[in-house]
């Protein structure tokens, strides 16, 4: 199938600033390149034209919700927790389907809160465990003290402490739910605040 | 065990009791798991001489073995009793998350037995059974009941019936997230227990023999139906979509009362009219990513407000042509109703259908009715599901379905009386369809489509090990239903949807099994634990009074030729029907009155 694929360059080691480029491949899989350096962003720009790659936006990609298309049938959780935990188990997947009614099947998964406007696990957390590795807010392990702090602040209610905190990190840049979805339900582009929102309210009312 | 929840919950409702037992490996190797198990577990507990409304008839409910697993559409949950409507064992089947609950909860059945004094909610939360006083749901319709149980008790999945069921009407049905149990009134063995609904959440995690080489073959499967035909047109129209074919090109579509076999209004009951039109967006059983549900919705007009999960292939021939109703938004009203009273949408049809004739025919008062109750009067449809739900005045003679209605009434309405060992039958007029008609026979629970899926193979001429059928020949169907009926078991065992027949045939079930519970299987292994299952029915079923004569098929199929269309002429005479049936107990090791043979039974270790 002929689909968007993405080029992933993360520049610069201190700020970790990070932009996606679209390019159109035949290809069956993603193509992941960190390129960690201290090359400019112009530079890698350059680089890009020279490679006849068309640059899309800064924003980091993330999981954005699309409930209306939402089947309710949950294999993205069973997938989550077999490939993060290695059994089955739905209440240990990083992202949940709630069943409200016939009506509504709300996918909820983890926004990245990266910009950090409000109060998230990243933001609550008291030994600064988890950041962004240039894909995904993760947790990193030996830091974390399993408070449950990062729990309490999280929105969405997708992250969970199990020993230590566990949550959605995108599967390295190639998330299964999407995989799984044909129905667009979940997809892995740029941040939509406005879907988050509705989750928000759907899951309210 | 990889791949199992573990254990088997005991419930006894009459006096709250429960005990639990191990999943043996004997059972999951001689069983599998889902039907197989609850057919064995069953049978070990029951006689198979008591009423199915008596406190000692069991029902057991069990997820496939795959179910709960990420497979794609491995989705179902077996329920196991003893009909009401037919009174042999029967099974009936749901896409609805109870089983994947179950499974978190540890169980790969629940056996319940007994009667409970006043109206019970089962509840299991993992290892924590509770009986709940169900007073406050009694008389709720399926999604009100599992509302308030959701917002009284919390975050768990809820299997419940309605009022039908506890009316025990006997084609009632059991509802879990939308989708239904629906065929042979199990709903209605909940009923005479009391028990209205269940619900169960669960935390524990199943293990996985092979856990990344599973999301691998999961990633293969569904990359290899999301290139098929089939996902394209069940996702875009659901399982209706080849309503207008099986009409035009080959005239089996039973219509009024199975009078004919084509509809002529069929454009407007088709999904390929209604679903850009009335479908919001797709809805899947548990686990499926090929979603064949629709989540459909009327916005105005008088039947405005009306929302459901559907409408299937079935209900779009039982509440539609099957009573000669051309109204869509009448048809999902009626489809609506059943699924809150909680009865099965194809009975249902088939009942409304035959009262139509009756009335037609001047068997029935309509003034006694109360409305126009004719072919082609498509008010009359939900109406007359709502009389059943109620049980109200003449729905309490409905509610006993075809064959007990067609008994009471007599004067000779027994020879349109559509049902085979009182169950009425699906879309598929097997007068055009042989092997189908076979598979309507001897079916354990009845005039069923699913037990052998032979529809696929007349329809189509062609399906996995068969090629050349010929719909219209009666010639080797015996050996090719028996053949199907033991493919089709493993597929209830394993609780993975016949949709995806075409996709996994039996093949691929052998390295899905090795990679889930690291135990390698052979095609000729699996096929066997299905002949042994279905050996182990039909003893049930001949305990149960089942004789020659329990196979026969109605006399509208057996006499009345299809009238127009491509199958005109066809008829499936009594001469085919009996051929058949012996060529059938031949190829299973059977006498001639389906009596198993000592060697067959010590073959399938039942002996």
């Amino acid at each position: 199938m002929f689909s968007d694929f993405y080029f992933k360059i993360v520049c610069s080691s201190r700020t970790l600033e990070k932009f996606e480029c679209y390019c159109k491949l035949l290809v069956n899989r993603s193509v992941v390149i960190n390129l960690i350096n201290r090359k400019s962003r112009s530079q890698v720009i350059i680089l890009l034209n020279h490679g006849n790659f068309r640059y899309g936006s800064y924003m980091p990609l993330c999981l954005v919700p699309y409930p209306e298309n939402c089947t309710g049938c949950r294999f993205c959780e069973l997938v989550c927790a077999l490939s993060h935990d290695k059994v089955v188990n739905l209440k240990k997947a990083r992202l949940r389907i709630v069943r409200k009614d016939i009506i509504s099947d709300i996918p909820v998964v983890c926004a990245q809160c990266i910009d950090q406007e409000k109060e998230c696990c990243a933001s609550v957390c008291p030994e600064k465990a988890i950041s962004f590795d240039g894909t995904a807010l993760v947790v990193e392990e030996e830091k974390c003290t399993g408070c449950g702090l990062c729990e309490d602040a999280c929105a969405y209610g997708v992250i969970r402490v199990e020993g230590t905190a566990k949550k959605c990190d995108l599967c390295g840049g190639d998330p299964l739910c999407v995989k799984f979805c044909p129905f667009g339900a979940i997809r892995y582009e740029e941040m939509k605040k406005e879907n988050f929102q509705k989750v928000l309210s759907l899951l309210e009312g | 065990m990889e791949g199992y929840g573990g254990s088997i919950l005991y419930i006894d409702l009459t006096d709250g009791s429960f005990k639990k037992l191990e999943m043996t490996k004997e059972l999951s190797s001689k069983y599998l798991g889902g039907e197989g198990v609850a057919v064995k577990i069953f049978t070990d507990h029951v006689n198979p001489k008591i009423d199915p409304f008596d406190q000692r008839n069991v029902i057991v409910i069990a997820p496939g073995l795959l179910t709960g697993l990420p497979v794609p559409t491995a989705s179902k949950t077996a329920f196991v009793s003893k009909s009401p409507l037919t009174g042999t064992i029967a099974e009936s089947i749901m896409g609805g998350g109870i089983g994947a609950q179950m499974k978190a909860a540890g169980l790969d059945a629940i056996a319940i037995i007994g009667k409970s004094k006043n109206p019970a909610l089962l509840s299991i939360d993992d290892d924590l059974v509770r009986f709940e006083n169900a007073s406050p749901y009694w008389g709720m319709f399926t999604r009100d009941a599992a509302k308030a149980i959701k917002e009284d008790y919390g975050d768990f999945v809820v299997a419940t019936i309605g009022p039908a069921g506890e009316s025990l009407v006997r084609y009632a049905c059991i509802e879990c997230e939308d989708r239904q149990a629906g065929r042979a009134g199990l709903g209605a063995v909940f009923g005479s227990k009391n028990l209205k609904a269940i619900a169960i959440r669960g935390s524990k995690d199943i293990t996985i023999y092979d856990p990344d080489r599973l999301i691998h073959l999961a990633l293969g499967w569904q990359e290899t139906m999301e290139k098929s035909n089939a996902f394209i047109e069940d996702t875009k129209y659901g399982s209706g979509e080849f309503l207008e074919w099986v009409n035009a090109e080959r005239g089996v579509f039973p219509t009024k009362n199975w009078q004919e076999g084509v509809f002529n209004e069929r454009k407007k009951i088709d999904p390929y009219y209604w679903a850009p039109k009335y479908a919001i967006k797709n809805k899947a059983c548990f686990a499926c990513t090929k979603a064949c549900g629709k989540l459909f919705v009327v916005r105005d007009g008088p039947y405005a407000g009306t929302v459901l999960d559907g409408i299937e292939y079935e209900t779009l021939y039982a509440l539609g042509s099957q009573c000669g109703n051309p109204d869509i938004e009448a048809l999902a009203r009626a489809n609506e109703l059943c699924d809150q009273y909680g009865i099965d949408t194809i009975s249902t049809g088939v009942v409304i259908g035959f009262v139509m004739e009756l009335v037609e025919k001047g068997l029935i008062d309509e003034e006694e009715l109360g409305f126009d109750c004719r072919f082609g009067i498509a008010e009359a449809v939900p109406k007359m599901v709502e009389l059943i739900g109620r049980r109200d005045g003449l729905g309490a003679l409905f509610g006993e379905g075809v064959l007990r209605i067609s008994k009471t009434i007599g004067r000779g309405c027994e020879d349109y009386a559509m049902h085979v060992k009182g169950m009425e039958p699906p879309a598929y007029d097997v007068r055009g369809m042989k092997g189908m008609g076979l598979g309507f026979m001897t079916s354990s629970r009845g005039a069923c489509h699913l037990r052998s899926g032979f529809y696929a193979l007349d329809l189509t001429g062609r399906f996995w090990r068969f090629s050349g059928v010929d719909r219209l020949s009666p010639i080797g169907k015996g050996e090719a239903v028996k053949l199907m009926e033991d493919f089709m078991m493993v597929y209830d065992c394993l609780g993975v949807c016949k949709f995806s027949r075409s996709f996994f045939k039996i093949e691929g079930f052998i390295e899905l099994l090795d990679t889930a519970i690291g135990k390698s299987f052979k095609e000729d292994d699996l096929l066997l634990i299905g002949e042994r299952i279905n050996n182990l029915k039909q003893l049930f079923n001949l305990g149960a009074g089942v004789g020659r004569e329990s196979y026969r098929l109605p006399k509208r199929i057996t006499h009345e030729p299809i009238p127009a269309g491509v199958s005109k002429g066809a008829v499936l005479t009594v001469e085919e029907a009996e051929k058949m049936l012996s060529d059938y107990f031949i190829a299973r090791g059977w006498d001639e009155n389906g009596f198993p043979s000592k060697e067959k039974l010590a073959q399938l270790g039942l002996g």
